[in-house]
């Protein structure tokens, strides 16, 4: 029984407190910046769009009987640009976040929370700068001491394009294998497997997850990874001096993937084309395919102002902070505990 | 043939022609990207080690093993020696095989071989394995900050784990031979 857990190991009881002390330290710091918080909704009408999650979908009731088709946030992205198209200028959600289908093991709970801001007037850059002010102001020390490594936070953290990764840890120009073909045929010189339904998205990840990410998660050093290729652009824009890539950043720090951000997109016709893509690869894929929020795409419409956002996953930062190996040692009860 | 999600530790499987070993699995889901196994596999042939990432519902060839129950009898350097109980029959496999293995064996344990093709790659061992502790570091009180509240402890095996505070010399523990972690007192 983990609350008896949570009695007995004082470690346990430790880690809860650093987590509502480390939640209070978030918000204090977006308040020192000048963000609003905002307090979104978690059941919504329109899923988030992302062909490689799983929403949690239910039925909402109302009292004369009628049903909607609800599903829970993945992130609260799309509640948060409406917000900026009405003129909001600085937000943040703190809050809970839910994904189906995914494994419960020592960095995964199907719920959990993450902090997401955007700015206007602010590209990806700003927000490394926002994460690594955010997380120096948090951890206080200037150092993480996590699973026996030293992570020096108060250095300058590591800012690696995709293409700088690859031609380091790989050897490879990613530049001349930007298309399905020119990565199928690297992936295969290699003597990776192919299959006939590999998207390019898929070819370059068995080599990054296999040659280049365990480098980079070895790095002691907290580490940018930015410049994704265009096709694996989500929600950023493309990249004006160069439309092979789009202007996306990753953070990896102490093992873990810790955040992801945009340049966010904010072109209408562009956004409808990559949601028509989405829905196409669900169906695809033989699943359920959400359908676009009518009215985000009207609040993109409307015009956004250029802005930038990324979401951090702060169980995941607890953990650092905690030195706990396990998610389950920072949540009070997870899904899994649930189970047993 | 079957799925990528079905492998395991031990799993045998065919590969442009090659036969491979898996010794390590992970499954990993990229941000953004579909979900993945990393592996690494260790081609039968050529004793290399390679390392691969698999789409997670990409077909594999898996390749039928014969699994023998036998008692592990000694080691002699490199070489691992087990006996088939029932026709006294003795194979040794070598320790590079034997990887992340050897550390929880004990005289007399029974085991399961893998054979391909009548030599053997590899052991299974059963999931908990009990051990005497020969060695133990007296308890420490308090440095619960550092999450320390385990110490060191020698198997009679020679093998280190961690155990809590109240573990004493010469008892006997319980541990889970995939994690290397202590489970309970025996």
């Amino acid at each position: 029984m983990k609350w008896l857990d949570i009695k007995n190991n004082p470690q346990l009881a430790e880690n809860l407190k650093a987590r509502g002390e480390i939640l209070r330290l978030i918000r204090d710091f977006f308040y020192q910046k000048g963000f609003l918080e905002i307090d979104g909704p978690l059941m919504v009408r329109y899923g988030n769009l992302e062909p490689n999650l799983d929403l949690f979908n239910t039925t909402l009731k109302d009292n004369f009987g009628a049903e909607f088709k609800m599903s829970l946030i993945t992130s609260p992205e799309y509640t948060l640009k409406k917000l900026l198209a009405a003129n909001f200028e600085k937000i943040y959600q703190l809050s809970k976040c839910f994904r189906n289908n995914e494994p419960w093991n020592e960095g995964h709970n199907s719920e959990f929370t993450m902090i997401e801001w955007y700015e206007i007037g602010k590209d990806y850059t700003d927000l490394m700068n926002r994460v690594e002010e955010l997380v120096n102001f948090v951890a206080k020390d200037g150092k993480i001491k996590y699973q026996g490594k030293i992570i020096e936070i108060n250095k300058p953290w590591l800012r690696l394009s995709m293409q700088e990764a690859w031609q380091k840890y790989a050897n490879v120009d990613l530049n001349n294998f930007l298309t399905r073909d020119t990565m199928r045929t690297l992936a295969l010189s290699k003597g990776y497997t192919i299959n006939e339904d590999d998207s390019f998205d898929d070819l370059f990840f068995k080599i990054f997850l296999t040659e280049i990410e365990p480098q980079i998660t070895a790095i002691s050093q907290p580490v940018f990874l930015y410049d994704y290729p265009v096709q694996m652009a989500a929600l950023s824009r493309v990249k004006v001096s160069d439309p092979r890539y789009a202007e996306r950043v990753e953070l990896y720090m102490g093992g873990f993937e810790l955040a992801n951000g945009y340049s966010e997109l904010i072109d209408f016709e562009e956004q409808k084309q990559r949601f028509l893509k989405d829905q196409e690869k669900c169906r695809l894929w033989g699943k359920p395919a959400p359908e676009i929020d009518t009215d985000f795409m009207a609040a993109l419409e409307s015009g956004l102002p250029v802005c930038a956002g990324i979401a951090l996953g702060v169980d995941r930062l607890v953990m650092l902070l905690t030195n706990a190996k396990d998610i389950g040692e920072v949540v009070p009860f997870t899904v899994k505990d649930m189970m047993l | 043939m079957g799925s990528v999600n079905d492998i395991s530790k031990d799993t045998i499987v065919r590969i442009n022609n090659e036969i491979f070993l898996i010794t390590e699995f992970q499954h990993v889901n990229p941000g953004k990207g579909s979900a993945f196994v990393r592996t690494k596999l260790k081609n039968i042939r050529t004793g290399k080690t390679m390392e691969i990432t698999f789409k997670s519902n990409e077909s594999v060839e898996f390749v039928a093993v014969e699994r023998r129950r036998m008692q592990y009898l000694y080691n002699n350097g490199h070489l691992y020696s087990f006996m088939d109980n029932g026709s006294y029959e003795q194979i040794e496999i070598n320790g590079d095989l034997l990887e992340g293995k050897k550390e929880y064996l004990k005289e007399g344990l029974e085991v399961n071989v893998i054979m391909f093709e009548g030599v053997p790659l590899s052991i299974t061992l059963p999931n908990k394995v009990t051990f005497k502790i020969i060695d133990a570091e007296p308890g420490v009180k308090g440095d619960t900050a550092s999450g320390n509240v385990t110490k060191e402890a020698t198997l009679e095996n020679g093998t280190k784990v961690r155990v809590p505070l109240f573990i004493k010399e010469g008892e006997e523990i319980i541990v889970n031979t995939e994690s290397g972690d202590y489970v309970e007192r025996a």
